[in-house]
């Protein structure tokens, strides 16, 4: 078996402030690795440019804002699920800042230019921008963050429940609970903040949006009018709320129901997968190696171990985290060793895995089993890794008979379920490619990395 | 395969650096006068820029 990480450094090549080898805050230190140059020479520009115009003290600046230092972010303690998150919060934050001094670059042009505006539209309309941004931020949520939600209730028994139920159960639980579970329908948080947070966050975004309102009504001399106005569309309010409340009630109740069997429904086929995976395959296992009483002991306890794991909701493999290429490389050795068919693994480029990602490579082990199983003397099975900025792939290739994928029976649930399932279950797709009559198959296994390891 | 992609950050950052240097270009030549009123917003336009560019690339 032959491992190849030829690619992790060209993942890992952004550009980083370099503080333990800099002067000031590491730039052109970061810099000039990043080029490879030397940091004398940006230096000199940096200092000539500064004295020249001021420019170049304003490109250091921009760059110690926008440049993360080197080893800023968590590393091998956090997981990838952390660093998404951390990098997603200050994109945000820029995003918001770039966006506030665009707006101020266009109000103070519209000032110079001799345009009419007043303040009372300026400040209602930033209060109205913050407000809004913190609703629609709140309301809108990260993408994926849904299909977060649903693999944390459905990835393993008794993952929410501490071993005493289900996924489902906890988050029908949950939904009994609290009533109806429309928080998650309308403020969707991904489930990574406190439910205070986003409460306040809610609240803050309100009251912005309203003392715009008043802030408007005031300046503009129409508060009083807008009072009255307002007494009668609160009762009128009022009144609707009475009027439809159970129909909204029923809504709720009832989209929280689906809900709940949407995530039932994934807990089960992840459950049929996990099965397939290990119970049926060992048992396929047990009854090659009967004449080995041996190995047939072993076999059983390493399953019993394996499932017992499984059932208590801990983690199947060592705690920290798992990258790309060695989880491929530790599934194949797995097969080879079960087996005994050569698989060769080559990965370019690695990530860390996050649930996606675990599951990427679980549908390339069950794909690396069938090749072994059905075509291991045809010689050995390739593995082929790609992880790129964009996507994770997987190709496991062999040279066996092939067969035809549309031909597998009903109940026959490793290709249909464990690889083609469980992929797009995890928002990525499997392909099969096979040629039956001694072509060999190639199974092909696409993650996009939207809402996978960063 | 892996295909090099311009990094957009440095790119937007580039262009809006040389924009701003050609402004300031033209008004050390005369033929614009740039004062506060019209340096600060495009100071601000050119760091909202920046930032946006930031963080849209970064964002997942």
């Amino acid at each position: 078996m032959a491992v190849t990480p030829t690619g992790r450094a060209a993942t890992l090549r952004e550009l980083r402030r370099d503080p333990g080898n800099g002067m000031v805050a590491g730039v052109c230190a970061g810099l000039g690795q990043r080029l490879d140059i030397d940091p004398l020479l940006l230096r000199i520009v940096f200092a000539a440019t500064t004295l020249a115009s001021g420019l170049g003290i304003v490109a250091y600046v921009l760059a110690w804002m926008l440049v993360p230092a080197e080893g800023a972010e968590p590393k091998a303690a956090a997981s990838a699920e952390a660093l998404r998150t951390a990098r997603n919060r200050r994109a945000a934050l820029e995003v918001g800042l770039g966006v506030g001094c665009l707006v101020v670059a266009v109000l103070l042009t519209f000032r110079e230019a001799g345009l009419p505006f007043s303040d009372a539209l300026t400040w209602p309309f930033v209060l109205v921008a913050a407000g809004g941004a913190l609703i629609w931020r709140q309301s809108v949520g990260r993408p994926g963050a849904a299909r977060a939600e649903l693999h944390d209730a459905a990835g393993r028994p008794g993952a929410r429940t501490g071993g005493t139920g289900t996924g489902a159960a906890a988050a029908a639980a949950a939904g009994t609970a609290t009533g109806i579970a429309t928080a998650p329908l309308l403020f969707d948080d991904g489930g990574t903040e406190s439910r205070p947070a986003v409460i306040s966050r809610i609240g803050i975004g309100v009251t912005l949006v309203i003392a715009a309102a008043i802030v408007f009504l005031q300046i503009t001399g129409a508060l009083a009018a807008a009072t009255d106005v307002a007494l009668a569309a609160m009762v009128v309010a009022i009144a609707l709320g009475v009027i439809f409340a159970p129909f909204f009630v029923r809504l709720a109740t009832s989209l929280s129901l689906e809900r709940a069997e949407r995530i039932r429904s994934q807990e089960r086929a992840e459950v049929a997968a996990h099965l397939h995976d290990s119970v049926l395959q060992t048992l396929a296992l047990v009854q090659k190696r009967a004449d080995d009483p041996r190995a047939v002991a072993a076999l059983a306890r390493r399953q019993e171990r394996e499932l017992r794991t499984w059932l208590s909701g801990a983690p199947a493999h060592a705690e920290g985290e798992r990258w790309l290429a060695a989880a491929l490389q530790a599934a194949a050795q797995e097969v080879e060793e079960a087996h005994g068919v050569a698989i060769d693994v080559v990965a370019v480029g690695d990530v860390p895995l996050d649930r996606d990602g675990e599951a990427l490579v679980a549908a390339a082990r069950e794909a690396m089993l069938n090749a072994a199983k059905f075509a291991g003397d045809a010689g050995a099975v390739a593995v082929y890794a790609e992880a790129g900025d964009e996507r994770l792939e997987v190709f496991v290739r062999d040279r066996g008979p092939g067969f035809d994928p549309t031909a597998v029976p009903a109940d026959r649930r490793g290709v249909r379920e464990s690889i083609v399932g469980r992929m797009e279950r995890h928002g990525g797709r499997a392909a099969i490619h096979a040629a039956p009559g001694g072509g060999g198959t190639e199974v092909e296994l696409v993650l996009e990395r939207g809402g996978a390891a960063s | 395969m892996r295909h090099a992609r311009p990094d957009r950050l440095l790119l937007v950052a580039g262009c809006v650096l040389a924009a701003f240097g050609v402004v300031l270009l033209l008004d050390r030549t005369g033929a614009i006068e740039l004062s506060f009123g019209s340096m600060a917003p495009m100071a601000f336009a050119v760091v909202g820029a920046v930032l946006l560019a930031s963080g849209l690339t970064r964002r997942e």
